[in-house]
């Protein structure tokens, strides 16, 4: 009885054989975000992330007309709160987006078969924070620049009594970029 | 946490705006005009050609009223930062059968901005040794096209054709001769943020 006894305490006292340890459990290493954002518009998209701190993701975009965004993120700090560093390609195409560009951009109505669908790229580097857990579900807000180029079809109308026949335009700008993003991980 | 992220983006706007980095551009490659048709007088036409030949001058101006053509906004902020310049003149005939340039032996293509403004050269055309029916005359820009931006800022862009006729003898010398006329340019405008939130 007594050497059962000493048998027990000693194997109670002694390591846990290396085998035995509690493990980690992995990181899940692919998500589903939904993000909304200038110039980005409204992105869903499909992440994979090898390791913690690095996510690419590729989605579906919609704004005036169809789009797609491609992104890598990083976010160095494992923690509930973690800074972000972002780099991303976005393109829209052109759509029946004509009537909303004249109007944005308040071209006069007489102008306006001047100027049709119109289709933009865009590339932007950004940082911001997110919020939440890695394991799952963060949001994060991000701000940066980007290089943004869109091609706007040119068109042919009568205006003020002169025939005016356009190419298309051409429109460039080093802009601010923003987004905010919810991005679930299972 | 937020109050620091704002504060990094502020300074990081407050940088790149004082550094006037971040900007728009906007671009027309090509447009092209097609005027109402244009009538020019020739001093002296309206008579038969005397034997020795008639030569003769004719000039006109026609008001290029691009402002309604083509958006404000290539036109507007710092004069450097706006470029129009010239790519191209057409004048051409359409009209009955034996209707003929051939008697333009010269024209001279000039712009002008408001009164007071000195003109400048756009573009010449010379018939030279080219025979037969000539139904369009194209003048080609100067090597060095001016940027006609501040003329239309500043109230407009007047077109003045001016030349040469020359008829051989005993032919019917027109009083005024007609002319469809298209022409061409080139639009770029760059504009900093700032220049765009203050609406300059």
């Amino acid at each position: 009885m007594r050497l059962a006894t000493l048998v027990l305490l000693a194997s109670l006292a002694a390591p846990f054989p290396a085998g035995a340890a509690p493990v980690e459990e992995p990181y899940p290493q692919f998500g589903l975000a939904l993000t909304v954002g200038a110039p980005d518009g409204a992105v869903l998209s499909f992440a994979y992330s090898p390791w913690y701190w690095i996510m690419a993701d590729v989605g579906f975009a919609y704004t005036l007309a169809p789009g797609f965004v491609v992104g890598v993120e990083v976010r160095p700090i494992d923690f509930f709160v973690s800074p972000t560093l972002r780099g991303e390609y976005g393109y829209y195409f052109a759509g029946n987006t004509a009537n909303q560009v004249k109007k944005w951009a308040g071209v006069p109505e007489d102008q306006w078969p001047l100027i049709g669908d119109a289709s933009y790229n865009w590339f932007s580097g950004m940082v911001g924070i997110a919020l939440g857990s890695r394991r799952g579900f963060t949001a994060s807000i991000e701000g940066g620049v980007g290089l943004l180029q869109m091609t706007v079809k040119g068109g042919s109308g009568i205006v003020s009594g002169i025939q005016v026949t356009t190419a298309d335009w051409k429109f460039q700008s080093l802009m601010p970029v923003a987004r905010i993003s919810f991005l679930y991980f299972f | 946490m937020k109050r620091n992220l704002l504060l990094v983006a502020s300074a990081l706007a407050v940088a790149l705006q004082g550094c006037n980095t971040l900007y728009a551009e906007a671009e027309q490659p090509l447009v092209c005009l097609t005027l109402a048709p244009q009538t020019f007088a020739i001093p002296g036409g309206g008579t038969v050609a005397p034997p020795g030949g008639f030569t003769g001058t004719y000039g006109g101006a026609i008001d290029l009223v691009l402002s309604d053509a083509i958006p404000d906004f290539l036109f507007t902020g710092r004069s450097k930062d706006r470029i129009l310049r010239f790519l191209s003149f057409d004048a051409s005939v359409s009209g009955p059968p034996g209707a003929n340039l051939n008697f333009i032996t010269s024209l001279e293509l000039t712009a002008a901005g408001a009164p007071g403004s000195t003109p400048v050269v756009l573009g010449q055309y010379a018939r030279g040794s080219q025979t037969g029916v000539i139904t369009s005359i194209s003048v080609e820009p100067e090597a060095q096209s001016a940027n006609l931006s501040d003329f239309l800022a500043n109230g407009g862009i007047t077109l003045s054709l001016s030349g040469s006729v020359s008829l051989a003898g005993g032919q019917p010398v027109p009083s005024t001769w007609s002319t469809t006329a298209t022409t061409c340019l080139y639009a770029r405008v760059h504009k900093t943020m700032q220049e765009i939130i203050d609406g300059t």
